[in-house]
């Protein structure tokens, strides 16, 4: 009895004694302990100790901010040189003696973000899992001189990074795939007007160096010009820095843009240096920078090395092979000629400037003295089909359709007559340009003995099969019932439902190519069936179709049907397919 | 002067006894007044089977239970004073119920102690739930009449999760979002799951509507609807003849006579309880053929131990919640969900299992493991009065030899679960691959 009274005892002591601990430790916060070191470096004597908390008035209501608490000397002159926390902020204005921001009525979050509620350092920095906005450090903060304060263009003192940042926007042509609003209209990525209010600041970093670690799928290239800290850095505190949710009002933030000059400015009279200057993404007589294709786009110099992007085809012989016309309209919307291109459209380009880019692309152009098949095969078809001949050369990554692969035996044993013709006259619908103007047929002869060389399997004596394509009222292959049936003519409608039932996991519901076994298939990907340009050239005749479908493709994921499918029902998806490609017809 | 103060002590003495029936010596009758003239102390009998304030009987498992019950209503009631179930987005982008969290965490003063202390009794009252039940089954405690007590006890601990779970989407952050989201994704499996998420969200997704529900559930009909059954739980355990112990306890060893505290003057209660009526009846009542000569005063022996219990859970429970923070991450966004997204612990067994086979993983064996546990006792009644196969029965006795299959099958059981339950919060990574918990802190789960 007298045991179980001493542990009653014992508890209730203990239980007291640690809800005494925790009421110690409510009272006991950091805060408290800095705001005594600061009145004692100050040398105050009279002081209270208190939760500093600022409001600070927005469009929706206050704001609470109470990292005074702590920063307790921020704004006091007297504190600088004092130890963090307590230490007085530097001035934000370079070259002013005392700084225009008062931090009694915007706070510290207005710039640094970070959670301004918290009173302990890790949950105030914003230290912990999945808060959207952790603090930004030293010149990061600059970011958020655009909430701001207008920084669309001009210039703002103190913010020197941002205006680095939103340079490097502009040269490196992000705007030419990215729109933010007021700069560029784009759809070809995601848009990052709101990017700092979705993305924090190490996730905008990582995106930017690395495009495939956020989004598995992402088409954005690695670019070669992200390879220092300081412009990463720069980028991101820009992009960090595109908020929807602004603070401007006339009386907070009085210092605004004035749209420059350089802004308006345009190219009025075609050149080639401002051919030259646009292509290189570089400001041209007062104008700012609205070009960089060298970002995507390689070209020959005089030595015959490839110097700008891997992204885009090399444009060395473009406007040789493809034609002034055909070039100009490829600039302004890709898309008329290669329904897959992600070029971005630069359709707010003026006639002077498109005139000076095909004025620049004009002068380009190296000429290779050779007749022998592989030198040929390396200075004109290397970028995209690779020195392997594997279609993955360092352009093919970003081309859709890709390169073809031309180290499938079976595949180039096929299709011997058709390899010359697209070498001759392109691939429409595709990245692979018509050559007759650049090579002669001697030289399109050598290439073609290159290829069946570096392809040729001795042990695979491959031949096609000859079939040819039944027309109406030719008996079907298979019979209906034990009995023959005669083949009609395709219905599209029929089409349809033979199409939805074999041919949507890798062609897709919309017969674009992008079924959900096309993730899976690596190269060649399923052709995209909605490409006119494509489906329309002379060589994509019914008869090829009939072939492909009936006896597959060799060396592709396109498998032959000869066993499922009666030749109406092949009619009938040519029709379908047909039908989506004419024009008029959507 | 004397007669004065032989005034006074007799007004003093009017005032005492109008609030006290008795006094507090040492007699019998005394020590029955106590516990019977006392409302939060009738619920006990006046006098116990000397076995039941012995630790190994029960080890203060449905106590503790009953205490974390308390201080959740206490830390429940003060969190009421601050909290607001409302997704409103406050100027700084916030959710006004989040913002309350962040409130609790600096401004408020022993805000962050009240909710760790909420927190983590919330957590443990689920764990002693189901350690509570352990021990029931292992000493053979839900059968010789308790069978339905059993059952209460089941939807008791259904209750005390659902509790739990209602609680842990208040505090709007992403752990309880995505928390709840799985939780109400596994319920998708069952026929007419989608009605009862329905019912549950008011929407299709989770939100302001389920915000409100859940607030709603968690501080108003759970709990009137768990303090009742609980009510009921201990009456029954009165009612069913107490603690359940063997026929024949004269062999065991039992804490020594002296240890109850002196008795005097005890010769009218020294062989019987205060109600002799039911010892004289004979039938199957479980409170006929009582051990009398085993029984002791219940004052002041097993109310001292039962504060002891208490004063220990609090000393603990506090300082667990003054050196741990219950845990809080950014503020609810359902654009982003984390990866891997986890229910809380006790749901990760499930959720192991659902990411077998949804339907069987999600609601059969689930079901099957509640709805059989909860009819276990009637389950083996069935079997052995079908079978012919009548056992002694040894209620109260931990591991009995005749049980050990059953017993074999319960443990089974619950390592089953436990192995999942660890699997799932420490095992499992992005894409739920199964990684080692030293590669990777895993989110969410606690």
């Amino acid at each position: 009895m007298i045991k179980d009274y001493g542990i009653m005892l014992l508890l209730a002591f203990a239980g007291f004694a640690v809800l005494g601990l925790s009421l110690f430790k409510s009272m006991d916060q950091d805060f408290v302990k800095y705001q005594k070191q600061y009145y004692a470096q100050l040398g105050a004597g009279d002081f209270s100790v208190e939760i500093r908390q600022v409001n600070v008035k927005t469009p929706n209501g206050n704001m609470i901010d109470r990292c005074q608490s702590c920063h307790v000397g921020a704004s006091n002159p007297d504190a600088v040189g004092f130890e963090e926390p307590l230490a007085a902020h530097p001035v934000i204005v370079p070259g002013m003696e005392k700084d225009l921001h008062n931090f009694a009525e915007i706070g510290c979050m207005v710039c640094h973000d970070g959670n301004g509620r918290a009173l302990k350092k890790a949950d105030a920095h914003g230290e912990f899992h999945d808060w959207p906005a952790p603090l930004l450090v030293g010149k990061q903060a600059q970011a958020n001189c655009n909430r701001c304060h207008a920084m669309e263009g001009g210039s703002l003192a103190g913010a020197e990074e941002y205006e680095k940042g939103r340079d490097l926007f502009l040269e490196k042509a992000c705007w030419g795939c990215h729109t933010i609003a007021g700069i560029s209209t784009s759809s070809q990525a995601p848009e990052l007007t709101d990017a700092g209010g979705k993305f924090n600041f190490e996730y905008l970093v990582e995106s930017i160096v690395e495009p495939a670690a956020n989004q598995a799928n992402t088409k954005m290239p690695k670019f070669d010009w992200i390879h220092d800290e300081a412009t990463v850095e720069a980028l991101a505190i820009y992009l960090k820095g595109q908020q929807k949710e602004r603070l401007r009002s006339e009386e907070s933030a009085p210092i605004g843009y004035v749209k420059p000059v350089s802004d308006v400015a345009r190219i009025e009279s075609p050149s080639v240096e401002a051919g030259r200057a646009l292509f290189a993404g570089v400001a041209y007589e007062g104008s700012i920078a609205r070009g960089g294709c060298i970002n995507c786009h390689a070209f020959k110099n005089g030595e015959g090395d490839s110097v700008g992007g891997n992204v885009g085809p090399e444009l060395t012989y473009t406007i040789r092979a493809r034609g002034r016309q055909y070039v100009r309209d490829h600039i302004v919307n890709s898309r008329v000629h290669v329904a897959d291109s992600i070029m971005p459209t630069f359709k707010d380009y003026n006639a002077a400037e498109l005139d000076s880019l095909i004025m620049f692309l004009s002068t380009l152009g190296f000429e290779r003295q050779a007749s022998a098949g592989q030198q040929l095969f390396e200075n004109y078809c290397v970028s995209c089909h690779g020195e392997k001949l594997d279609g993955r050369g360092p352009v093919s990554a970003m081309l859709d359709p890709l390169p073809r692969d031309l180290t499938r035996h079976q595949f180039v044993a096929s299709y011997e007559e058709r390899f010359k013709t697209s070498i001759k006259d392109g691939v429409k619908g595709t990245a692979m340009p018509p050559w007759k103007d650049i090579l002669t047929d001697d030289q399109i002869d050598a290439l073609l003995g290159y290829i069946e060389s570096k392809s040729a399997d001795a042990s695979d004596q491959f031949v096609r099969m000859q079939v040819t394509l039944p027309k109406p009222g030719d008996v079907d292959r298979f019979k209906s019932r034990g009995k023959d049936v005669v083949v009609e003519a395709g219905d599209p409608a029929r089409g349809y439902d033979v199409f939805q039932r074999h041919c949507t996991s890798c062609h897709g519901k919309l017969a674009n190519g992008k079924g959900p076994n096309a993730y899976f298939l690596v190269h060649p990907l399923p052709r995209n069936l909605l490409n006119k340009e494509f489906m329309n050239q002379p060589y994509v005749t019914d008869q090829r179709l009939y072939e492909s479908i009936l006896l597959g493709v060799a060396g592709t994921g396109m498998p032959h049907h000869d066993d499922r499918l009666s030749d109406q029902s092949i009619l009938d998806i040519i029709a379908f397919i047909r039908a989506n490609t004419t024009e008029g017809t959507e | 002067m004397n007669e004065l103060i032989q005034t006074a002590r007799e007004f003093g003495n009017k005032i005492y006894y109008s609030i006290f029936r008795h006094r507090f010596d040492n007699t019998g009758l005394t020590k029955s007044k106590i516990m019977f003239s006392n409302v939060l102390l009738h619920i006990q009998p006046v006098k116990i089977h000397k076995r039941s304030v012995k630790f190994k009987t029960t080890m203060g498992l449905g106590l503790i239970t009953f205490y974390l019950f308390l201080i959740l209503a206490t830390t429940g009631i003060l969190l009421m004073f601050h909290y607001v179930p409302s997704t409103a987005l406050n100027a700084d982008g916030l959710p006004d119920a989040y913002s309350r969290m962040l409130n609790l965490r600096s401004n408020v003063f022993w805000g962050g102690f009240v909710r760790n202390m909420h927190r983590w009794a919330a957590h443990g009252m689920v764990a002693f739930v189901a350690l509570h039940m352990l021990r029931v089954y292992l000493a053979g405690a839900h059968r010789g009449g308790r069978e339905f007590n059993w059952v209460i006890g089941c939807i008791l601990g259904l209750l005390t999760v659902f509790l739990s779970y209602t609680g842990y989407l208040l505090p709007w952050d992403q752990l309880a979002l995505w928390g709840v989201q799985v939780g109400t994704e596994i319920a998708k499996y069952a026929p007419g799951g989608e009605l009862i998420r329905g019912i549950l969200l008011g929407d299709t997704e989770v939100g302001s509507e389920a915000l409100i529900r859940f607030y709603v559930l968690h501080v108003a009909v759970l709990p009137a609807v768990m303090g009742f059954l609980i009510a009921v739980h201990f009456f029954r355990i009165r009612k069913d003849g107490g603690l359940a112990r063997p026929a024949d306890t004269s062999k065991e060893k039992q804490i020594p006579d002296e240890e109850f505290g002196p008795v005097k003057n005890n010769s009218v209660f020294k062989s019987a309880r205060s109600y002799k009526l039911v010892e004289i009846v004979k039938g199957k009542e479980p409170k006929v053929n009582e051990e009398v000569s085993q029984m002791m005063f219940a004052w002041p022996k097993l109310i001292i131990r039962e504060l002891i219990v208490l004063l220990g859970v609090v000393a603990v429970l506090s300082l667990i919640s003054v050196y741990f923070d219950a845990p809080l991450e950014g503020p609810a966004n359902p654009n982003h969900p984390p990866n891997p997204a986890k229910a809380p612990w006790y749901f990760l067994g499930l959720q192991e299992l659902t990411s077998y086979d949804g339907f069987i993983g999600g609601i059969v064996i689930p079901g099957i493991l509640a709805g059989g546990v909860m009819v276990l006792p009637y389950l083996e009644i069935f079997l052995e009065t079908f079978t012919r196969t009548y056992r002694k029965n040894l209620p109260g006795v931990w591991f009995a030899r005749e049980r050990n299959l059953e017993n074999a099958l319960f443990i089974g059981m619950y390592v089953f679960m436990l192995i999942l339950i660890i699997i799932g919060v420490y095992f499992r990574g992005e894409n739920w691959t199964i990684v080692y918990p030293w590669e990777h802190a895993a989110g969410g789960g606690h």
